[in-house]
């Protein structure tokens, strides 16, 4: 598959979270996710989960909808406004449908009622990763473009921004008021900041940089894990 | 012949004889010679000094008294005129007076004599004129009477301090004045009082009007400790410090520095001690020359510093209670709360100010008892009077609420409460307060109003709550569903765990056989669940008492959840109908189950007044009826004998339980539960219940 996005950088290793007030249910997903290769982290209650610092690279949560204080879908409320992109599994014992439907409105990946098909809930771990995967790339991609851009002094910005109207050095220099020649020095010294081949590529930049948020790369913080979990 | 001139005449006349025959003369002599030494012992012994001095004021004899008075020697003083010791500008007047004095007439004045060593002492002088035998001469007698001087001084200036005190002047002004008397007492004295700041261990200006403003700026705030000077180590110590010389001793080593600029020399510091022996401040005398007190001295210092403790205390003391009276009234007028004292032989009141706002009187009437019966409700003066009488006769205190009837004809609730106060001199009184209520008593009205019905709306609750949890089976349902599917499914994660643990690779055998140890695990505690649910749901045995149903209906009616607004729910009851064996419970269940269902037809309704509709009726006197009945979606007839069959249900949420089980329950009673549909819309339920005397109907 063609992918326009490019991996900046390595990820760490997936880790699927799951949370269930149960037990042996606990037991035996731990068992199973575990035996496809995957890392995973159990938690009885949301409130452990939340306590819980987020480690790099992709993740997803699997998540029961009936849990002691804070319940499922109050959790998948709160991560959402909090900005959070992990995506969200539901197993749960007994779903009814008005229920079903809230959850996948909300922007769960699957919802899946006890017993389930082994296969069924893999699958869906599975596509999450690779989601949030996607999802991580990007913003690592966002952030290395907005670091760049910290880079270029205000005149190089007001240059590039002229560059990318298509405006040539003439007639920037006349906007300016400066002269082609420092123009061109400029020019050229956003295109090598910016690492931007072409003309064409310096356009998506600037589209890139106006439309994504100037994150920063997650850094494990103890004492933010909600801010810091906004990041992933 | 005075005493004086025979010591002068005697000598002259001594040479005289000398040519008589030596024993002859010695004999003659005699008499004169013992009366000489006994006149010079006397001069020698006397306690008064004695100056004998020429009309110029030169001295020319003085006894060894003058010596110690002034502190020269005699040889010095012979050498001195009279002035000298008192003052230059006192020279013309003395001379005057010695030029003018008639002999034989005594002049008595008080001087001030300046001792060698510059000390000033106060003195009675009675100056006498000799002129017998070809002399003319002064002789004057000086009493030293300092201390009486000083200890008059000392006691108008208490008396002074005590009225100021008394008088509640401010503390600054009463220790300034102590501070001028102290320097009027002791000569070239300055002195210094320091207070002690309460909590802390720092000494602050009290006053020092003859200290250098600088000094006491530098002082200011100094901490006490054991080696602080002379005031800071008095305070840290408790005892008194007297340091002779400032520029020696180890106390003022921190410190010299600050005080020899100024000339200060020697500092003697006494404690201020409050009445229970807590260091209030110091009191402390410096002088530009080093040197220690007399005793005199240092008793007058202890005399001044306690006048200072009676200073402080005083006004701290009325600072105090200016405070807390004003605290008081605060209080009083935010807790309408007002004092009032009853002296019931005299019959004197006094009240506080909110006393006379609550009673709605204005400050300046005089309180009585006849002000306060002319406000008491009319209804309630009997029982104020009676009150009163009981406390006159000897009660020790009362406690009442009565009400107040004010002038513009409102009503104020009144709390009030006293007791006699222990044996006064002025005989029996009472002291109280009296609060004012009136919010109270409303607020308690409202509280004991809302307490009740709280308590039967807590009963219903309770009631619908116990109806409720045996009706709503998809509560349950859930419940049992959300119980056996946990062990459920991790029974069967578990085993396709272990499957894909041996489909690897390399098995993991280890992995696997943990994953079907656990399946064995769960697999018991899922049996377990349904054992707990199965106990759970065993009936209770019946418990039958003798119903009203139309009691039951309007219970129901209540708990119903209707909102007026999605339906009207209409009772037909029947006058006098006969009670019923049932068990309550059950029944609730059945009409709770009826009603409901016929509220859920209501649902979808919009085109017609939906109403559910609770008729009863009773049949002889054998049975009584009970019908339900809706304008709802209604059934089509064919399926009216199916509605009773377990599981089955119209609702795409229900189990289908409700009806099959009201069935049973009131056949368990010996009646009948069935249906019709209706002929316009919706659709009638009935059932049967038989009396005592009647059978299955």
């Amino acid at each position: 598959m063609n992918r326009a996005v490019h991996r900046v950088e390595k990820q760490a290793d997936p880790t699927v979270f799951v949370v269930d007030d149960d037990v042996s249910v606990r037991n035996a997903l731990n068992s199973l996710i575990r035996s496809v290769g995957l890392r995973v982290e159990m938690f009885a209650s949301a409130k452990d989960f939340l306590g819980r610092k987020m480690p790099d690279g992709p993740a997803c949560l699997v998540l029961d909808v009936r849990l002691p204080g804070l319940s499922g879908l109050e959790l998948q409320r709160e991560l959402a406004a909090a900005n959070s992109q992990l995506p969200i599994i539901f197993i749960t014992a007994h779903g009814d449908i008005p229920m079903t439907v809230r959850a996948m409105k909300a922007g769960a990946i699957e919802f899946l009622s006890k017993p389930f098909r082994d296969q069924d809930l893999l699958d869906a771990i599975h596509q999450a990763i690779e989601r949030h995967a996607d999802t991580l790339a990007l913003r690592a991609v966002a952030a290395d473009l907005h670091r760049r851009y910290e880079t270029l002094t205000a005149r190089e910005r007001e240059v590039m921004r002229l560059v990318i109207r298509g405006l040539p050095n003439k007639q920037i220099a006349e906007a300016l008021g400066t002269s082609e020649v420092t123009v061109k020095i400029q020019r050229s010294q956003v295109m090598h900041k910016m690492r931007a081949e072409s003309l064409p590529a310096l356009v998506r930049m600037s589209e890139k940089l106006e439309t994504t948020e100037p994150f920063d790369v997650p850094v494990p913080n103890a004492q933010d894990a909600r801010r810091h979990r906004s990041a992933l | 012949m005075s005493d004086n001139t025979c010591m002068v005449e005697t000598a002259a006349g001594a040479g005289a004889v000398s040519q008589i025959e030596p024993e002859r003369r010695q004999r003659r002599l005699e008499p004169y010679q013992q009366r000489l030494e006994w006149i010079e012992s006397l001069f020698t012994q006397m306690a008064d000094a004695v100056f004998v001095a020429g009309l110029d004021g030169q001295i020319i004899d003085v006894n060894p008294a003058a010596c110690a008075l002034l502190g020269y020697e005699k040889q010095e003083l012979l050498r001195m005129r009279v002035w000298d010791f008192v003052s230059s500008a006192a020279r013309d007047e003395i001379l005057g007076l010695f030029s003018t004095m008639n002999p034989g007439a005594p002049v008595a004045v008080q001087r001030t004599y300046r001792c060698k060593n510059g000390e000033q002492k106060i003195v009675e002088v009675r100056q006498t004129r000799d002129d017998h035998g070809g002399r003319d001469l002064i002789v004057i007698s000086s009493r030293d009477i300092t201390e009486a001087a000083r200890t008059r001084a000392l006691l108008a200036g208490e008396r002074r301090l005590l009225e100021m005190v008394a008088k509640g002047g401010p503390l600054g002004d009463i220790l300034t004045a102590l501070c001028r008397l102290s320097e009027e007492l002791c000569s070239r004295s300055i002195t210094s009082i320091l207070l002690l700041e309460p909590g802390t261990r720092q000494l602050w200006h009290g006053a020092a009007p003859s200290l250098p403003r600088e000094y006491i700026e530098a002082i200011n705030g100094g901490v006490i400790g054991p080696s602080a000077g002379s005031c800071g180590t008095a305070a840290y110590r408790g005892e008194p410090v007297i340091v002779c010389d400032i520029a020696s001793d180890p106390l003022w080593k921190d410190y010299r520095n600050l005080a020899l600029p100024f000339g200060l020399r020697a500092c003697w510091s006494m404690p201020i001690f409050s009445t229970d022996r807590k260091v209030l401040g110091t009191f402390a005398i410096y002088f530009r020359e080093p040197g220690s007190p007399t005793r005199p001295l240092r008793e007058m210092i202890e005399r001044l510093a306690d006048l200072a403790s009676i200073g402080i205390e005083r006004t701290r003391a009325q600072e105090d209670l200016r405070r807390n009276e004003a605290y008081l009234a605060e209080a009083q007028r935010a807790s309408l709360t007002g004092s009032f004292g009853w002296n019931v032989s005299s019959g004197k009141l006094f009240w506080t100010d909110e006393t006379f706002r609550i009673l709605g009187y204005d400050r300046t009437i005089e309180p009585s008892l006849e002000a306060i019966f002319n406000r008491i409700h009319p209804d309630d003066i009997a029982l104020v009077k009676q009150i009163l009488n009981r406390g006159t006769n000897g009660e020790e205190s009362f406690d009442i609420e009565h009400r107040l009837l004010m002038p513009d004809g409102s009503v104020k609730h009144v709390h009030a409460v006293g007791h006699a106060t222990i044996g006064g001199p002025h005989g029996r009184e009472f002291v109280g307060a009296v609060t004012e209520v009136t919010e109270h008593h409303r607020a308690r009205a409202a509280l004991e109003r809302a307490l009740s019905d709280l308590k039967k709306s807590e009963e219903a609750r309770a009631e619908l709550a116990r109806a409720a949890r045996m009706t709503t089976m998809g509560e349950l349902a859930a419940s049992i569903a959300h119980e056996v599917n946990q062990p459920l499914t991790a029974v069967v994660t578990n085993a396709n765990a272990a499957l894909r643990w041996l489909d690897r690779a390399t098995p993991d055998l280890h992995e696997a056989r943990q994953a079907v140890q656990r399946i064995v695990r769960d697999g018991i505690r899922g049996s377990e669940v349904i054992g707990r649910i199965r106990a759970l749901m065993k009936r209770e045995p019946p418990q039958r008492t003798l119903l009203n149903v139309n009691e039951l209906v309007q219970e129901i009616a209540r708990l119903a959840p209707v909102a007026p607004a999605e339906a009207a729910l209409q009772l037909e009851l029947a006058g006098a109908l006969p009670v019923v064996p049932a068990d309550r419970v059950q029944l609730q269940q059945v009409l709770l189950n009826l009603v409901t269902n016929a509220l859920d037809a209501l649902n979808t309704v919009c085109d017609r007044p939906r109403v559910v509709r609770i008729e009863t009726k009773s049949v002889g006197n054998d049975a009584v009826l009970v019908t339900v009945r809706d304008t709802g979606v209604g059934l089509p007839p064919e399926k009216m004998e199916q509605l009773f069959n377990p599981f089955f249900t119209t609702k795409p949420d229900g189990l289908g339980m409700g009806l099959s089980i009201s069935r049973s329950i009131v056949e368990g009673h010996g009646g009948r539960l069935w249906a019709e549909p209706n002929d316009a819309h919706g659709a009638t339920f009935r059932f049967t219940l038989p009396t005592e005397k009647g059978g299955v109907t």
